[in-house]
């Protein structure tokens, strides 16, 4: 005979009565302390599920219930009555702490596998199936919005543009399949960018800057390279496929749900974006010299980008760069050139 | 007759180790199962977080079923994707699509809190929603006219109408809650918020037109450090101090019967709880979610504290029936509502 002391609610009022419980070798349960003792058969009485170390209930008939923390009374009653094999199952691996530490540590791996490899993947393979119109589409209102935010129309003279243009035309010529056009623009500093529909914008304040014609062609190559990988696409999959699976995963942690899934995030949406830069570093590298320009000229650009930019590089924090940081980048394209 | 009143502190009692163990358990099973176990997991949480909540000698718990749940989740999927599909037929599907969603959410939002109240246990007595969902249509349609008629600058009324009408319909057993709390202190809370939001965000946007050039070929850079400080400075600051102000409203001198509650959330507590906790989160790979979770309950229950008149109790009302139609929606929108724990 085993006897445990409980709270006993009735069910009717929120009052507590303390009862003892015991039951007897019959598997009746006996109750003290309500009135006249009561006794119901043990088949009668259910016990909530256990979740953790917190008290256990047991229901009796007619919605009374008992609660108590002596575990190990209710554990017998499970046990005489027998306990489903679904929850008996989930009691073992919750119990189970190498099981539990290995499993965490998969979901970790899992999780960092997921995010490196299979969202990359499964970007690509998405990209490739949209329609050729859904980058025209999204190509043609970025340029528009761009026209109308931050640049202005380029101010050089047509015969330095016709220049200019026709090298770029020697080097698309190589990518037939694809829809590369050139535009020149004004008013963001020396810069090339790549529209998902494969149009290329380079700035007058670049063609100002760069000390070579083959300066400018190596930029055009790098976002030539954005283009023939579909990067612009593949990172808008990428960084939302990110937010969703970092927000569907932390959820609430945090409280503010802005947050917690938004770090996580960001840092895989810069993971993303670096590898597509150093892509478009190798595709252009590649690029430049199947065209007879010499690569050399794009680092000897982005050593000089990099003197005229932030005073202070060391100020930024390498796990949030959209890029590579530029010493690495200089040194993998003189290696690769060089390795030529 | 302040001396009649007693104080009784939440507390939490769950720990961080224990807490892990489930939980990995349930996301390791949600995974294999893909997704159908998430409704065991669902409410086995709820049991852990509600049993460990103590307040005045005794716990919360959840009586929900996971059955009910899973069949809620699956007919909300269901309806959502639908919808989904629909929209993308045609322009009129689309519109049509739109008015049904903002036409269902009153119901959603009373379904769901009902489910979750109905299914909340303490001291063996349920807590109760007796809100009907032609008053959530009213006050919904009268808020949200106004959210529109003033560009949004209406927007706490709508936080504080759609309170007012949740909790003033909530009971335990048959005892009403009773809340008071004036309309303008909502207005304070978020412009108190803005105070700190507007600021920031200007220096914020001030620096990033000057770090411009970022992208494309030269593409230097990421964003400076103390950029990203200003960043996650404006992501969390105001975020605290509307949540802690919120929070304080909600709870403080919310009335149960005779009894009542009191809150003291402090915006620099929760600012250095986010924090940590979204750091060490993504610091761990996710490892110590369960960690996070279980800090967020010891400090929420730190904050509040029943006023007991005489004695706690409240009589059983007469039960009705929520389907669990509501809770599958509440998980997808997130519409829960955190009264009564």
């Amino acid at each position: 005979m085993m006897e445990f002391a409980a709270n006993h609610y009735d069910g009717v009022t929120s009052r507590a009565r303390e009862v003892s419980v015991w039951i007897d070798d019959q598997n009746v349960l006996h109750l003290s302390g309500v009135g006249a003792p009561l006794g119901y058969s043990l088949s009668d009485v259910q016990i909530a599920p256990r979740v953790g170390s917190s008290f256990r209930a047991l229901l009796l008939p007619g919605g009374a219930r008992c609660e108590t923390y002596d575990r190990r009374v209710v554990d017998e009653i499970e046990r005489r009555q027998g306990v489903s094999r679904a929850t008996a199952l989930l009691r073992r691996l919750e119990r189970n702490v190498p099981l539990v530490c290995v499993v965490g540590l998969a979901l970790a791996l899992s999780l960092v596998a997921v995010v490196l490899a299979g969202i990359p993947a499964l970007a690509e393979r998405a990209v490739r199936s949209l329609p050729a119109s859904v980058a025209q589409q999204l190509g043609k209102s970025a340029l528009s919005v761009l026209d109308h935010t931050e640049l202005r129309p380029s101010e050089l003279p047509i015969w330095r543009r016709f220049e200019i243009q026709r090298r770029f035309d020697g080097l698309a010529r190589r990518y037939p399949a694809l829809p590369l056009a050139l535009e020149f623009r004004r008013g963001i500093g020396p810069n090339a960018l790549a529209l998902p529909d494969g149009t290329v914008i380079v700035t007058d304040e670049l063609v100002e800057f760069a000390r070579d014609d083959g300066e400018i062609l190596a930029a055009i190559a790098h976002e030539i390279g954005h283009v023939h990988h579909t990067h612009g696409l593949r990172l808008a999959f990428e960084s939302s496929t990110a937010l969703a699976l970092a927000s569907a995963y932390v959820g609430d942690v945090a409280a503010v749900t802005a947050l917690s899934g938004v770090l996580p995030a960001a840092l895989a949406h810069a993971r993303y974006s670096r590898e597509h830069e150093q892509e478009a570093d190798d595709f252009a590298v590649a690029l430049l010299v199947t065209g007879g320009v010499e690569p050399q000229h794009f680092a000897n650009l982005l050593r000089r980008l990099g003197r005229r930019s932030l005073p202070d590089p060391g100020a930024q924090f390498a796990y949030l760069a959209s890029h590579p940081p530029l010493p690495e980048r200089i040194a993998r394209l003189e290696g690769t050139s060089s390795a030529r | 007759m302040q001396h009649d009143y007693r104080p009784a502190a939440f507390r939490f009692t769950g720990n961080a180790s224990e807490y892990f163990r489930i939980w990995v358990i349930h996301t390791a099973l949600t995974l294999l199962t893909l997704g159908v176990f998430s409704a065991w997991a669902k409410v086995r949480t709820k049991q852990y977080f509600y049993r460990n909540t103590v307040v005045d000698g005794s716990s919360f718990d959840y009586v929900g079923k996971p059955g009910a749940i899973l069949r809620g989740r699956v007919i909300a999927g269901a309806v959502l994707v639908a919808l989904f599909l629909l929209s993308h037929y045609s322009l009129g599907t689309y519109a049509g699509v739109l008015a049904l969603t903002l036409l269902a959410t009153p119901w959603v939002l009373v379904a769901s809190i009902g489910f979750n109240a109905q299914n909340t246990l303490y001291r063996n007595i349920r807590f109760h929603f007796t809100g009907r969902a032609k008053e959530a249509y009213l006050v919904c349609a009268k808020a949200a006219l106004l959210h529109v008629l003033s560009c949004g600058l209406a927007y706490p009324y709508l936080v504080f109408s759609l309170t007012r009408y949740a909790v003033r319909r909530y009971r335990w057993g048959e005892l009403p809650f009773e809340w008071n709390t004036g309309c303008a202190r909502y207005f304070g809370a978020h412009m108190l918020a803005s105070c700190f939001a507007l600021p920031l965000y200007l220096v914020l946007f001030a620096l990033a037109a000057r770090a411009r050039g970022g992208a494309g070929v030269g593409g230097l850079s990421g964003p400076p450090l103390a950029m990203l400080v200003l960043f996650y400075a404006y992501l969390l600051i105001p975020a605290a101090i509307l949540r802690a102000r919120l929070k304080n409203l909600l709870y403080d001198g919310l009335a149960v019967g005779e009894h009542v509650v009191s809150a003291n959330f402090r915006a620099w507590e929760l600012l250095k709880l986010y924090l940590t906790n979204t750091l060490l989160v993504v610091l761990s790979v996710g490892l110590l979610i369960p960690w996070a979770r279980v800090r967020a309950a010891v400090y929420e229950a730190s904050c509040l504290t029943l006023h007991v008149r005489g004695e706690l109790v409240a009589k059983v009302a007469p039960p009705t029936d929520r389907r669990a139609l509501g809770e599958g929606f509440a998980d997808l929108g997130d519409f829960e509502l955190g009264v009564g724990t």
